[in-house]
């Protein structure tokens, strides 16, 4: 299937993870490339007429040589250094490549950097691949530059031939937060299954999810926890349930999972939004917006939404392992849980100790998961780029803290599944499928054997399930 | 003034700053009294019908006692027990402000008001009356626990020595009041800090004199977050018929980011609001009473977790790091205006001291410091201190961030001082006019901290000083 784009809604998370996750084909609509080239037209014109007006990077130098006047036509040649400097020891898959030139394509489709239809065609030729090969760390600067040194590489044409600007915004750090923001939600729907099962394992009163608890909380996130534990929860035998109260850790689920949620969609949000309004710098506002033509050197290249969305997600993810890391203690005190002590059978071997590997996972993503704060330093050797832009070493912080919390989750998913295992007892009925996908790579422990093996594959396949969509099997 | 309370949609932010900042005080109205009076009786019924079931802290023992069953005929007895709520054990050099108790206070009502507390109206009553007293002290340090039992029992400590039945102690200490006050507290002075900011910001744009296409209206035509829509909206309406700048390229980026950094925080400070308004009026007791339907004629009384409120600490973290944002470009700019070639150096006017007013950027490096570290991240405290026989074993961190915010938003306000007497001295050293909107507050500015010709005779720490204490005031007087 083509993804064909008309306008600026249709860029959605949808098509993105269509264009960038399932390499589907892209295309501008007819339509679209009429606008295109009528934006461009009218742009060509308005710089013949204002040869003598500043327009960054059009009619004056780029970054340090912002002051300098430079004639349009001298500018096309001019050296810029579309060669790439950063280095790293991995780079961005395809997939986030792909998804750059699907964000540069939205900013086409607003008319912002005015390029013309064979410009906008390059990125419709640049999608189909092979996609440039771009280091994933040492990127941040002011603006996504470093990254576009990469993407321009492969559009001579956006740089060769006029246009208002070659889409010097925030194509890097929009498209992966887009991507981000797809995977945080599957993200989120597999934490909530692994807590069920949880909540379940230690066989909590039901009542700490009781659906009338919503009217009394009235938060629409704290809502959709309750519905959702209540879903993965039905069936749950009723009886011979704990008599009294769970630990803190189990009743406050509901409430910490329905700020979770809050944080996914406000990434969703961000990123979508940010998505369909990139601008770049300049911006060419065509006559069509209504306010008369003109140009204006802006911040588009900025993102400040998805990054404050990223740091919410990414520290949701640490407390929610923080909670998962005490579920799997607690499973496994037998004081505690009521369960068989360290949930051994017969004084068997069991899944205890595996517990304690939670400590070090979390206390990293407590380091990591600091929030993107605007560097004070001096970027480089310009006055005019003096603070670099947080977009994109938000979204490597939240990938690393999502791979994280994926491995903690794994700890108690396979200590939920033993604490079942022991007891002889079975998952509630849409608990099934979890429960199978973990013994399918973690079996039950009954002999000794390397866990951490057997984990590191659980493990994997959460975060393959999480980051692509792929179905838990 | 007062303040009556029927349901729990009184349970505003416009309610709220009557209780916390004019005097208001909350009355208990005829409907929430009877609404009470019902609940209670249920209760009771359901309570007397079986007297063996579990609810927490009423037929089981409170905290780690949880699993400890109360027999009959010592339940009443155990709430007179605990008919007084214990004097705190947090300790510390600052308080919360007072305005934050009495919003704790209002808050604290939400449970009661439609009798979801299980209580007798009385109760209630009990607690508005602590109004007409003092307000109690609360620690700012030392508050870190499961629930918010500890800094409850600094606010609550005072209620009267008077008979209590079965379930109203645990009442008066179980759910989050303290994490909806003080997230109201950071959401609406944030409001007011913001409004300050964008003029300071405004000014420096201006002063600076670059072109400001930045800020164009036209932007709106893409940019669809609500936060930049705000900024810029606002700032245009103070940089209204702003004189021609003096360069015509564009300035650096610490000034073309500035609508969408200051967008970025106002879509925190709207977010935090939001979440306020929720936790406000959300009944977060442990356990909850559930009032009669068809399902439960006589109600039902669960155990839960809404003594722990999740949006607090994160809606409050974002805030602190948008201000430590705002230091950040506050410091950048005070740089610029300093040091680029179309000022004269230093801010120095015609033949001024050549240093000029420098020492203002030199400044800026330790608040913008102080606010990154106060803008670190709080996640749950990994201690299970209190956790007890495995009960008590997630700690709520609302206290946490809210401390740290009274840092964030001191660390501001001193950044913007300095940037506001910087922008001053550029339009001094330039001969410029300040855009009309701007110029009563540029004068406000200057009441404190002059321009500065010769340092001599002036003791410039202690003018920017009062000028930060004016912001701070401005902050209370207008959120």
């Amino acid at each position: 299937m083509t993804v064909t784009v008309s306008d600026r809604k249709d860029f959605t998370l949808s098509a993105l993870q269509r264009v960038a996750l399932h390499a589907e084909g892209f295309e501008f609509s007819r339509r679209a490339l009429r606008q295109i080239d009528a934006w461009h037209r009218e742009f060509s014109r308005y710089v013949a007429e204002n040869s003598q007006r500043f327009i960054y990077g059009v009619t004056s130098g780029y970054g340090p040589k912002a002051s300098t006047r430079i004639a349009p036509e001298k500018n096309l040649h001019h050296e810029m250094p579309f060669i790439g400097f950063s280095f790293s020891d991995e780079h961005f898959p395809d997939s986030h490549v792909r998804a750059m030139f699907f964000s540069m394509a939205a900013m086409v489709i607003n008319g912002a950097p005015a390029l013309s239809s064979r410009q906008a065609s390059a990125i419709t030729r640049a999608l189909k691949g092979p996609m440039p090969s771009i280091p994933s760390s040492g990127i941040t600067s002011p603006g996504e530059m470093m990254v576009l040194f990469y993407l321009l590489r492969v559009l001579p044409e956006l740089t060769s031939e006029l246009a208002c600007s070659h889409c010097n915004g925030a194509v890097g750090s929009v498209a992966i937060a887009g991507l981000r923001a797809l995977a945080a939600r599957r993200r989120i729907q597999l934490a909530e299954q692994i807590f069920a099962l949880s909540a379940d394992a230690i066989q909590c009163p039901m009542e700490h999810f009781h659906p009338g608890l919503k009217p009394l909380w009235g938060d629409r996130y704290e809502g959709e926890s309750l519905d959702s534990l209540g879903y993965w929860l039905r069936g749950a035998k009723r009886t011979g349930r704990r008599s009294y109260q769970a630990p803190v850790s189990y009743r406050i689920l509901p409430r910490v999972l329905g700020q979770a949620r809050r944080a996914v969609h406000a990434l969703e949000r961000a990123a979508e939004q940010s998505l369909q309004g990139l601008t770049t710098n300049p911006t060419y506002v065509a006559s069509s917006h209504g306010v008369g033509q003109k140009t204006l050197s802006n911040a588009g290249f900025h993102e400040t939404l998805s990054p404050q969305a990223l740091d919410n997600v990414m520290a949701t993810w640490t407390d929610l392992a923080s909670i998962a890391h005490r579920h799997a203690n607690k499973l496994h005190r037998g004081a505690v849980s009521n369960l068989p002590d360290r949930l051994r059978r017969d004084e068997g071997p069991s899944t205890t100790y595996i517990e304690y590997v939670a400590g070090d996972i979390e206390d990293e993503m407590r380091r990591l998961a600091q929030p993107s704060l605007l560097s004070p330093a001096d970027p480089g050797a310009s006055d005019q780029d003096d603070v670099n832009s947080p977009g994109l070493i938000a979204c490597r912080m939240e990938a690393r803290v999502a791979h994280l919390f994926d491995r903690v989750l794994t700890l108690t998913a396979v200590t939920a599944s033993q604490a079942l295992f022991v007891t002889d007892r079975r998952p509630p009925k849409n608990l099934a499928r979890l429960v199978s996908t973990i013994r399918r790579h973690f079996p039950v422990v009954e002999s000794v054997r390397d866990l951490g093996v057997d984990a590191q594959a659980l493990s994997s396949v959460f975060t393959q399930h999480c980051e692509t969509g792929e179905v838990l099997k | 003034m007062k303040v009556t309370l029927n349901t729990r949609r009184d349970f505003s932010l416009e309610n709220l700053r009557k209780v916390a900042l004019q005097d208001g005080r909350p009355v208990i109205g005829r409907n929430a009294l009877r609404a009470m009076k019902q609940a209670r009786t249920s209760f009771m019924q359901m309570l007397d019908s079986d007297r063996s079931q579990f609810i927490y802290g009423t037929t089981s023992g409170p905290g780690q006692r949880a699993s400890e069953p109360i027999p009959a005929k010592a339940q009443k007895q155990q709430a007179q027990e605990m008919r007084r709520v214990p004097a705190g054990g947090g300790f510390s050099t600052s308080f919360v402000p007072e305005r934050v108790v009495r919003m704790i206070l209002f808050a604290r009502l939400a449970n009661y008001i439609e009798g979801n507390a299980k209580t007798r109206p009385i109760e209630a009553q009990r607690i508005t009356q602590l109004f007409d007293d003092p307000m109690p002290k609360l620690p700012l340090s030392g508050q870190v626990g499961a629930g918010e039992i500890l800094p409850l029992f600094h606010v609550l400590h005072g209620i009267r020595d008077a008979d209590v039945e079965e379930a109203e102690p645990m009442a008066r200490i179980n759910g989050s009041p303290v994490s909806a006050g003080m997230l109201a507290d950071a959401a609406l002075t944030s409001a007011a800090r913001l409004s300050i900011a964008e003029k300071v910001f405004a000014l420096s744009a201006h002063s600076y004199g670059a072109p400001l296409e930045y800020v164009d209206k036209a932007l709106l035509e893409y940019w669809q977050a609500r936060g930049e829509h705000r900024s810029i909206t606002n700032l245009n309406r103070w940089l209204y018929r702003a004189s021609k700048p003096l360069t015509e390229h564009q300035p650096p980026c610490s000034f073309r980011i500035m609508p969408r950094v200051l967008g970025a925080a106002h879509e925190a400070v709207l977010s935090a609001q939001e979440c306020a308004e929720i936790s406000l009026s959300s009944v977060t007791d442990n356990p909850v009473y559930l009032l009669p339907g068809p399902d439960n004629p006589q109600g039902l009384a669960i155990s839960t977790g809404g003594y722990h409120n999740a949006q607090a600490t994160p809606a409050i973290d974002t805030i602190n790091a948008r201000f430590a944002d705002l230091c950040t470009l506050a410091d950048r700019q005070t740089m610029r205006l300093h040091s680029d070639a179309h000022l004269p150096t230093n801010l120095a006017p015609p033949g001024a001291k050549h240093w000029g007013t420098a020492l203002l950027s030199f400044v800026q490096v330790g608040y913008g410091e102080e606010a990154r570290h106060a803008a670190q991240r709080t996640f749950l405290p990994p201690s299970e201190g209190g956790g007890i026989a495995g009960q008590n074993d997630v700690a709520s961190a609302t206290t946490l961030s809210y401390q740290k915010h009274s840092k964030s938003g001191i660390c501001l306000d001193s950044a913007l001082a300095l940037l506001a007497a910087s922008a001053s001295q550029a339009y001094y050293a330039t001969q410029r006019r300040a855009p009309p909107k701007l110029r009563a507050f540029l004068d406000e500015v200057r009441c404190y901290v002059k321009p500065v010709r010769s340092r001599s005779g002036r003791n410039l720490g202690r003018e920017l000083g009062r000028l930060r204490a004016h912001f701070e005031h401005l902050v209370v007087e207008t959120m």
